[in-house]
């Protein structure tokens, strides 16, 4: 009996720590590698981050697996999110513009639809067709700076690891297809 | 044997992207985006989306940092000093008056540097117009400088003559024998390091 509430109580322990070092930033990037929550949490760590993810669930959040690299646990990136979308208006009001959003959404479709990877030339012709010059280069900038997209060293366009940790990209894909359905209609 | 993994996993990678549903025809993607309004890109976007939940705080080597970066901070004027200059005075008029107070000039030696380069304008002009650039160039900057300074002194004081063309950027000088009358037009020339 003892030694239950015992393991409860540092069970309950970890999983706050664990919630600690999600939550405050430590690098540049948010987020927390495998091999660092190894060191905070021990061996059992995907178990803890599972018993905090539920935890924080009441509270519209989630623990979020970003995949490294090379696929390993240690590669990978830890993130606290939003468990569902924010609605139109909270989106809005948290000064995010219409317009940087629908570049980044064409963006990421038409990487996408690239397999992944490719030119920023091509890309940016292709945004030209909808968005004027200066809104294209401008957001194209801002998003690889902020992750959203990588730029390589041979001016090729990949979709960034924020997006693989914000964005569910089927959904976007998706819904990008069927709403052009809906636009096409009317 | 190393392009030869890469060729192998590019072509993993196309499979795999081509296996997902986020492979979707690159002319149907550019044609689908074509027909949405801004709003639903964006709304698509945001229907998708999962914002990081973060934050942001200062912690005690932050704080370190912050202080070692304003520690070290040159002052303002001194900072771009190497690539523009000073900053630390705004540009402004230095008259002949200041100068002399300055003790760069003394009345006599400017007097007698001022027919100097009068009589070396009057043999190099020869009544035929010389290039200014050519004129005031010398070994030095300030040297140029100073030449270039005493020069409108000559100008302005109707010993010598000045004449631009504004086509070829070309500035002509010439001494002029007796002091010329009439009206004075002011002329802004740059003064560069080069040669």
């Amino acid at each position: 009996m003892e030694t239950e509430s015992a393991d409860r109580a540092l069970l309950e322990r970890k999983v706050r720590k664990a919630f600690q070092v999600l939550v405050l930033q430590r690098g540049r990037n948010p987020g927390v590698k495998g091999w660092e929550m190894k060191r905070h949490l021990g061996r059992d760590y995907k178990k803890i981050i599972e018993v905090l993810s539920e935890d924080v669930s009441a509270m519209g959040l989630e623990v979020f697996e970003v995949k490294g690299a090379d696929g390993t646990d240690d590669s990978s990136r830890f993130l606290l999110r939003f468990r569902d979308p924010p609605t139109i208006s909270e989106a809005e009001t948290s000064g995010i513009r219409i317009d940087d959003l629908a570049v980044l959404a064409a963006a990421i479709a038409f990487i996408n639809s690239k397999q992944g990877r490719v030119g920023r030339r091509e890309v940016e012709q292709f945004l030209r067709e909808k968005f004027p010059r200066w809104r294209v280069d401008y957001s194209l900038d801002r998003y690889v700076k902020r992750g959203y997209l990588e730029q390589d060293d041979r001016s090729m366009l990949h979709i960034g690891w924020r997006t693989h940790a914000e964005v569910d990209e089927k959904t976007l894909m998706t819904l990008i297809l069927s709403r052009a359905q809906e636009a096409a209609k009317k | 044997m190393l392009e030869l993994t890469q060729i192998i996993k590019l072509q993993d990678q196309w499979l795999k992207s081509r296996a997902s549903s986020l492979y979707i025809d690159p002319l149907l993607i550019q044609l689908k985006v074509k027909l949405l309004p801004k709003e639903s890109l964006s709304e698509a976007f945001i229907k998708s989306w999962h914002p990081v939940a973060q934050l942001d705080q200062l912690s005690p080597r932050g704080l370190e940092k912050a202080f070692v970066y304003w520690r070290d901070l040159i002052p303002i004027s001194e900072r771009f000093k190497d690539q523009f200059g000073t900053y630390g005075t705004r540009p402004g008029l230095v008259d002949y008056s200041e100068l002399v107070s300055l003790g760069i000039f003394t009345k006599e030696q400017f007097e007698n540097d001022l027919a100097q380069l009068h009589e070396e304008l009057l043999e190099r002009s020869n009544g035929e117009w010389v290039d200014y650039r050519d004129f005031i160039g010398d070994e030095t900057f300030e040297s140029k400088v100073r030449r270039a300074y005493m020069l409108a002194f000559l100008l302005s004081e109707g010993r010598a003559s000045l004449r631009t063309e504004p086509l070829t950027g070309k500035i002509w000088t010439m001494a002029l024998a007796e002091k010329a009358k009439g009206v004075l037009k002011s002329v802004a020339i740059s003064i560069t390091g080069e040669a």
